[in-house]
């Protein structure tokens, strides 16, 4: 069977290409910034717990 | 987030109107042999180009928005607010975008847009002469798997480094509570970049094996043909690589 693809098929391709591979990137940079570099911040408050040990 | 729309999508529209004759001949709307040759030359060097150039406009594009976002802001927040930028910070910011977001996208974009533009050059080559065109850049096949190599190897190290150093610095300053979960988060941290790292090497090495394989079995199917006396046989030339040399060769050579 022979696949027809619509008359400007190619530009629409290359374009969700491109923005594919932007929002990949885009994504990827987030979490490189959100998880990687980020320091973790903790919860601050001791619970009552241990809280005699940090007196 | 306003600002990476922008530059996104006047990347995209400029895109679009600089290679506007090429989607043209590759949508069948304008035929190459209509044109005068000088012209035609030009279209052909852009259409040899045209994955190179289209991974080379977003990777500037992110190195434009690593400018933008790492230096020029910090310089503006100083001046509207007093606040002092930290140059080192400034240089990790500008790493983290150009380097981690530019060359992952640049990557995924030359590789994917190589596959999918390949079904238009022989409408730019009805004769199959991609190596009459000079000065055309020429991605090798040893460049091609050199650079995936050194990219699925290397990027993946960097971002561990960091990730362990940025915890490393963290576990200094903290107490036994916070330390456990330093420790915890580092462990997911880990395994989140391993996979995605695996994730993406297993994409590009199958997109760079495709690009090489593919053209392979087409040739080794026509000499097949040949074989069985069919010297009518031809092969697309889809690239002006080693792979695209030998193609042409056995066009030739068949003739």
């Amino acid at each position: 069977m022979i696949r027809v693809r619509g008359k400007r098929s190619m530009r629409r391709i290359i374009t969700f290409l491109i923005v594919v591979g932007n929002a990949i990137g885009a994504i990827l940079t987030y979490l490189y910034f959100s998880k990687i570099t980020q320091i973790h911040q903790s919860q601050q408050n001791v619970s009552p717990y241990y809280a005699d040990l940090f007196l | 987030m306003i600002g990476s729309g922008v530059l996104l999508f006047s990347s995209v529209w400029i895109m679009k109107q600089s290679q506007s004759r090429l989607y043209q001949i590759a949508n069948d709307e304008v035929s190459i042999g209509s044109m005068d040759s000088a012209t035609a030359q030009t279209l052909k060097r852009k259409a040899i180009q045209f994955p190179c150039v289209i991974a080379g406009i977003c990777f500037l594009v992110w190195i434009l928005a690593g400018f933008i976002f790492s230096f020029l802001q910090p310089v503006i927040s100083q001046i509207l607010y007093g606040v002092e930028p930290d140059l080192i910070e400034c240089l990790k910011q500008f790493f983290g975008i150009t380097c981690i977001g530019g060359s992952i996208t640049a990557l995924f974009i030359y590789f994917t847009v190589e596959k999918h533009w390949r079904e238009a050059i022989p409408k730019f080559f009805p004769e199959g002469d991609l190596s009459q065109v000079k000065d055309a850049f020429k991605l090798r096949v040893h460049d091609r798997l050199l650079i995936v190599f050194v990219a699925i190897s290397l990027v993946p190290l960097p971002l561990l480094g960091i990730a362990a150093y940025t915890k490393a610095q963290a576990l200094h300053k903290a107490d036994a509570i916070v330390r456990s979960q330093l420790l915890s988060s580092l462990f997911v941290e880990i395994i989140v970049i391993t996979a995605i790292c695996v994730a993406a090497s297993i994409v590009l090495s199958i997109f760079v094996s495709k690009s090489v394989s593919i053209p392979l079995d087409k040739i080794e199917n026509a000499m097949k043909e040949v074989e069985k006396g069919n010297l009518d046989m031809r092969v697309e030339i889809v690239s002006n690589d080693e792979i695209g040399s030998v193609t042409e060769g056995f066009n030739i050579m068949v003739k």
